[in-house]
């Protein structure tokens, strides 16, 4: 799929006729299974969130409009959805994974050193909620803009904003007491 | 102090290559789901319009049962949990312990009519509970619950329903009051559960809180002094005594249910007062309270006018007692069968009679399912002590403890039907059983099965003849776990009324 007009072609169809579905599956199989697989560690478990988060969105296709963001954040949105529901429902411990990488612009937000967050990173997400791990790895691990982790979270931009950066303050916080 | 780690944190974690994800990609596995999605939705309207049907059926039959003062069935078309039935004095705190020991806390004042307005006269109070998926299944309770418009499947922790009603018309929980159930659970998991309310089978379950598990053990039951049933008495009336004064108070019997026997009560001043001034009982008082002592039957009256207040012992005496002491022995007689902490009315050998009969029937019942009870009190007895789930009950339907699950997964039939003769069998309804979880899973699409090959599975089936057919757990574990295609022949149990009692010791 090389444009957005070209994807949204492909919506209408599966819209009309279920099989055509099988190309969208396609296009964004690999990225679903990365956005729950970062979140779920078990193997099997990402891979009966990933066949979940697609039979709902065929199942839902129908009701798909395009609201002017990716197909992909729609498929996040239920992604995200059902990792909360497994959580709730097993009871394990949610997996935070935090790519060194992609982490940069954190560093620049909080005003420290990337060797220096290194050290206290992973120790300060314990005192975040959920919600808050949920804003952080969208907005600075998968560098997604407010208004698409606003339509994820089902909050709107600002509110996803205000949150995200009392988040920010409150690691800020926690960095300087466990430097 | 240490915090807790709230995250398992990894860093740099090596993700799968795409090939090796795309290793997992299986499209027919996403329409198949998603299939079972759309068949559980129209499978869920047609159930939503039946459900319309069998409660306005239900109701009817409901009402018209109740008139002789038996147990109720549901209506489903094949017999489910039957409804327990307790008649409750609205004007007082009552406990209720049922069968299995599941506690119903009831306070004075708790229902009104359906204008708001307190009822008094005995109410019925209806009650089952559901603990074992053959009790839901064949009760035909929805266990399907939407959230963020997914469907998810219910793993139950214990279930009841609970309905009142006066007369054969329906009353309400009053406002600011509740009831409190704390239900016997099997699962004593103080996390894994939620709480959910449906008001009828034909609405959606609706999340209402977390769940509260607590432990209470026999003695501390035993000792709770909110149990009225046992310490029930009536005062014996006693003639009064034409050489002493005796005075008339208008009396609450509500207040004073101990004094139902009376049907004008006088006050006669006890022998205790040696100094008691009998011109006192000529006088005009503004106003009289009425206290109870320690000692049964003795009174404590005290008089007001104005400033001057005076203090007596008194106990009750009646006027003419031949037909006040034909209902006292009556009473008497009937004292030692399973009373529920009614309070006496007027119509009193009438509602005793009555209750005796229903007390009558349920024992019968109980002995009749002896397999279920054996069943239940043998989990009980796993626990030791009682353990319960707490819930607040502000509005009649079926209250929840509950996990939501997806279907089971990898696990994938085609599945066929047929008798042991080998015809085809039509499957109207189909559920998985898994029974290291307490989920029976309906499987709206009966050509598939999902299911965790990793657990211990059943299948009952709900034939179009509404026979009920299961596959039993130790026939499922034979097939091999990589067959695609498998026609399945359960056992067929005929329809019969007490078909719960059948189905549990054999799932």
């Amino acid at each position: 799929m090389n444009s957005l007009s070209e994807e949204y072609e492909c919506i209408l169809q599966a819209q009309q006729e279920p099989k055509h579905f099988e190309a969208l599956y396609d296009e964004y199989f690999v990225s679903v299974w990365k956005f729950i697989g970062r979140r779920v560690e078990d193997k099997q478990d990402v891979a009966d969130l990933v066949s979940d988060v697609f039979a709902s969105a065929l199942f839902h296709i129908k009701k798909f409009k395009p609201m002017g963001y990716p197909f992909s954040s729609w498929l996040y949105k239920i992604a995200s959805n059902e990792v909360n529901r497994y959580y709730r429902a097993s009871k394990k411990i949610r997996l935070v994974s935090i790519d060194h990488a992609s982490c940069k612009s954190l560093a620049a937000q909080t005003n420290m050193e990337w060797n220096d967050l290194k050290q206290v990173l992973g120790k300060a997400l314990h005192y975040l909620s959920a919600q808050e791990i949920e804003l952080i790895e969208l907005r600075y691990f998968e560098s997604k803009s407010f208004a698409e982790i606003g339509f994820i979270l089902q909050v709107t931009e600002n509110n996803a904003k205000v949150k995200t950066y009392r988040a920010i303050d409150k690691l800020k916080q926690k960095f300087s007491v466990l430097q | 102090m240490k915090k807790m780690k709230k995250y398992k944190i990894t860093e740099n974690r090596e993700e799968l290559s795409e090939q090796e994800i795309n290793a997992h990609k299986n499209f027919a596995l996403i329409t198949s789901k998603s299939k079972h999605m759309k068949s559980n939705q129209l499978l869920k309207t047609g159930i939503g319009l039946a459900a319309v049907s069998i409660v306005i059926l239900g109701a009817i039959y409901f009402f018209s049962k109740k008139k002789n003062g038996s147990t109720e069935n549901n209506a489903s078309a094949y017999s489910g949990v039957p409804f327990s039935k307790y008649q409750i004095n609205p004007a007082k705190d009552t406990l209720l312990v049922t069968s299995i020991g599941s506690l119903i806390e009831i306070p004075a004042g708790a229902f009104t009519d359906e204008k708001g307005n307190p009822v008094s006269g005995m109410v019925n109070l209806h009650f089952r509970e559901f603990h074992h998926p053959a009790e839901i299944i064949l009760s035909d309770v929805p266990m399907v619950y939407d959230s963020a418009d997914t469907q998810y499947h219910f793993e139950s922790a214990g279930m009841f329903e609970i309905q009142a009603d006066l007369n054969s018309r329906p009353v309400n929980i009053a406002e600011g009051k509740q009831l409190q159930v704390r239900l016997v659970t099997l699962d004593t998991n103080k996390t894994k559960f939620n709480q959910y309310y449906m008001s009828d089978k034909n609405s959606p379950w609706q999340y209402t809180g977390r769940d509260a598990v607590s432990l209470l053990t026999k003695e501390s039951l035993s000792a709770d002094k909110r149990v009225p049933a046992k310490e029930e008495k009536l005062v014996k009336p006693v003639l009064m005594d034409k050489n002493k004064k005796q005075f008339r108070v208008e009396t609450d019997l509500e207040a004073f249910p101990e004094l139902a026997l009376f049907r004008e009560v006088l006050f006669e001043v006890s022998d205790k007062e040696k100094n008691y001034d009998a011109r006192n009982a000529d006088k005009e008082w503004e106003q009289i309270e009425i206290e109870r002592t320690k000692v049964f039957g003795e009174y404590l009256i005290s008089l007001h006018k104005g400033d001057e207040t005076i203090q007596m012992l008194a106990k009750p005496v009646a006027k003419d007692l031949s037909k006040i002491l034909e209902d006292y022995n009556k009473k008497k007689q009937a004292d030692d069968t399973y009373f529920y902490g009614a309070g006496m009315q007027n119509d009193l050998s009438r509602k005793l009679i009555e209750e005796r009969e229903i007390a009558d029937k349920m024992f019968d019942k109980f002995q009749k399912s002896k397999a279920y009870a054996d069943y239940l009190m043998n989990q009980v007895s796993i626990t030791q002590d009682y353990v319960y789930r707490t819930f607040q009950v502000n509005r009649f339907g079926f209250y929840n403890s509950d996990c939501p699950n997806n279907l089971p997964t990898p696990g994938l039939i085609a599945a066929g039907f047929a008798y042991k003769d080998g015809n085809a069998m039509k499957v109207k309804k189909l559920f998985l059983v898994e029974h290291n979880r307490n989920a029976a899973f309906a499987l709206y699409d009966t050509k598939m099965v999902f299911f965790n090959p990793k657990a211990a599975n059943s299948l009952v089936v709900i034939t179009d003849k509404n026979e009920v057919g299961l596959f039993s757990k130790e026939e499922f574990g034979k097939l091999d776990k990589s067959v695609k295609n498998f026609v399945f022949q359960p056992e067929i149990y005929p329809n019969k009324e007490d078909m719960v009692n059948e189905l549990i010791p054999a799932l």
